[in-house]
């Protein structure tokens, strides 16, 4: 019931985040939160400019194939803010607009390198 | 003596001087922070009594969800190692050698204030206005407030492609509801009210796959209520297939493939209650032709069709043909870049109009393989953002940008040994500058949203240096 759910703790999944020089920071993600919830939650460095709204791209990330495979398809708008995104993949997302699944257990999700990807533009 | 030897401030921490506050000074200040936890102090000396740069003054009202930014911003500016300095000019005020004296390093983020000329007959008339003018008139720059446009004309052309260009093009057409809850001027939203223009050329001198604006500000042009976005068949078919093909790669794709959905046979005029928005392609703008019957006013551009030369990916060039195109117009806005500003004892590239550098170290000079001298870091000078960049990207682009110079900072720390000599607040005493500090900006903050409340918007900013300090000092 209601009532219950409310009680019980949010269910949470392990998530790894890929930083930009390589280290791998592992997680307790709440299910439902956005990634770049869960990285702020968890003083990974990923910017949030726009607060969600989609309007910055500064929540860019990079997931694995399978698990990008497996997402609703992207549409428009995320698409538009992405073109923008500097070091953009075939699997890039915004981070505000994915939300943690429960099949999302143990998967990494890696930050672009701003600061090589500027050099190299 | 000894104590000028040590490694830190008279307080033992490391003092940084941040010119500008944009998001080039705060990402700066944000990462520094990061990275320097507890042992560094970090002032912002900002030309206007109000932070935030461009953020404030250059976004457009109706992107709210953008300027979201300032709410980050303002946390990195609460945190207790961060000082503001507003009202302060450096370069007026307080020289960068002074600047030099009262930090261990400076940071310069004081952006791109300038803009590029056209350079063409015309310019002069009544009519002829630059799209940065408008800009920061509609968002309420104090030093652009006596400006007025021709807001009686119904066309406007604005020459450039750029999303500044888009920005005014969609300003100048969307419903005014759209604007009406923002921190738009009450001047400006007035004026909008009243304007005739039903009518917007947005010209380039290239092609479409050049066009400088992006696929997210196209789009909302495409969406806006009771305007028509179009391009014309006969100038979409000039463009080759070698351009074609080159839309072809992914980051163009998509938005080549949006603009093909506006392509018409016919370049309408606006229909009763309807405006319009014209992207023209392949046009270089020669010369801006006065209106005989008005002396002295704008009355049409002169344009000479162009055509691609060059790589496509990197240097393509448009070359006049020698075909003439007039289009009549009583006002008209150049949007071709904006530029930085050379400051006086700061190496300057005036080529590309920033400030030469290597991973945010501020050069001695242009690097150049035939001088016989090498380019070297200026000991304690860095820069960030558009004038370390040029001024191009979106508000996230200053990330990976300041993230370079915080790094580099960080990293030349220890080598930097001189106390500091100076402190900011006795330069500026002395110089007798009235400075809008924290709670000045606070209160500026506070009365424009009040003022903003009562108007049923978000804000209405105050557009004098007499109100702004006024409200400063209260
Ligand atoms: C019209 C316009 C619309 C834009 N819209 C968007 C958008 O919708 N989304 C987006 O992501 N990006 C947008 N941008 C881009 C974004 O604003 C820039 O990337 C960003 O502001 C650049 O940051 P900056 O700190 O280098 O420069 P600025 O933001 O220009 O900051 C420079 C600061 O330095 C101060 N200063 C100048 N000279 C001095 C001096 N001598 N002494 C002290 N202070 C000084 C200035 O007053 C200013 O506060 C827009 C830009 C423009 C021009
Ligand atoms: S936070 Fe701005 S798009 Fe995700």
């Amino acid at each position: 019931t209601a009532a219950t759910a409310k009680k019980e703790p949010k269910e949470k999944v392990p998530l790894t985040f890929v930083l930009q020089d390589g280290e791998e920071v592992t997680v307790d993600a709440n299910v439902g939160d956005s990634i770049l919830q869960v990285a702020w939650d968890n003083d990974i460095e990923l910017e949030g400019a726009c607060e969600s709204s989609l309007a910055c791209s500064t929540c860019h990330i990079i997931l694995p194939k399978d698990v990008y495979d497996k997402l609703p398809a992207i549409d428009d708008d995320e698409q538009d803010m992405l073109d923008m995104a500097l070091g953009l993949t075939d699997t890039s997302r915004l981070g505000c607009q994915i939300h943690v699944t429960k099949d999302m257990a143990g998967i990494k999700v890696q930050l672009p390198d701003e600061v090589a990807n500027m050099q190299n533009n | 003596e000894r104590a000028l030897t040590t490694a830190a401030g008279n307080d033992g921490k490391f003092k940084v001087g941040i010119v500008g506050s944009g998001p080039a000074a705060f990402y700066t200040a944000k990462y520094l922070l990061k990275d320097l936890e507890g042992r560094v102090n970090i002032d912002m000396i900002e030309k206007l009594p109000t932070p935030y740069g461009l953020v404030r003054s250059g976004v457009a009202p109706d992107h709210q969800d953008v300027k979201s930014v300032t709410n980050d911003f303002a946390s990195v500016a609460a945190d207790p190692a961060v000082r503001f300095f507003g009202n302060v000019t450096v370069g007026e005020h307080v020289s960068i050698s002074q600047l030099l004296d009262c930090y261990h390093a400076v940071v310069l983020a004081y952006g791109a204030e300038g803009e590029r000329r056209l350079g063409i007959p015309g310019e002069d008339l009544q009519g002829v206005d630059s799209a940065r003018d408008f800009v920061l008139w509609y968002n309420g720059h104090p030093c652009f407030q006596t400006s007025s446009f021709n807001l009686a004309a119904d066309t406007c052309i604005i020459i450039g492609q750029g999303n500044v260009a888009v920005d005014c093009a969609r300003l100048l057409t969307e419903p005014l509801d759209q604007l009406s809850g923002t921190d738009i001027t009450q001047r400006a939203l007035q004026a909008l009210a009243t304007s005739s223009v039903k009518s917007v050329a947005m010209v380039g001198r290239r092609g479409p796959v050049q066009a400088a604006f992006t696929i997210k500000e196209l789009r909302e042009l495409t969406k806006l209520p009771g305007v028509r976005t179009q391009i014309w068949a006969r100038e979409w078919e000039l463009l080759s297939d070698r351009c074609k093909q080159a839309a072809e790669k992914r980051e163009l794709a998509r938005k080549f493939k949006l603009l093909h959905t506006l392509v018409t046979d016919e370049l309408r005029a606006p229909l009763a209650g309807e405006k319009n928005i014209h992207l023209r392609f392949f046009l270089a703008p020669k010369e801006f032709l006065e209106d005989p019957g008005r002396p002295g006013h704008l009355g049409a551009v002169r344009f000479e069709r162009t055509r691609l030369e060059g790589d496509l990916n990197k240097s393509v060039r448009a070359v006049g043909t020698g075909e003439s195109l007039t289009l009549p117009a009583r006002w008209a806005l150049k949007s071709v870049g904006f530029k930085s500003l050379c400051m006086p004892g700061v190496p300057f590239d005036s080529s590309r109009a920033v400030i030469p550098t290597d991973k945010g170290r501020v050069l001695t000079h242009v690097p150049d393989a035939s001088k016989a001298q090498p380019a070297k870091p200026v000991p304690g000078l860095y820069a960030s953002g558009w004038v370390k960049r040029g001024p191009t990207g979106i508000i996230g682009s200053n990330i990976g940008d300041a993230k370079e110079t915080a790094a580099a900072i960080v990293q030349d720390r220890p080598a930097i040994l001189q106390t500091h000599k100076q402190e900011l607040e006795m330069l500026l005493a002395e110089a007798r500058v009235r400075v809008v500090r924290e709670e000045g900006w606070a209160k500026i903050d506070a009365e424009e949203q009040a003022r903003g409340k009562a108007l049923n918007k978000c804000r209405e900013k105050l557009t004098t240096l007499d109100e702004l300090l006024k409200a400063a000092h209260n």
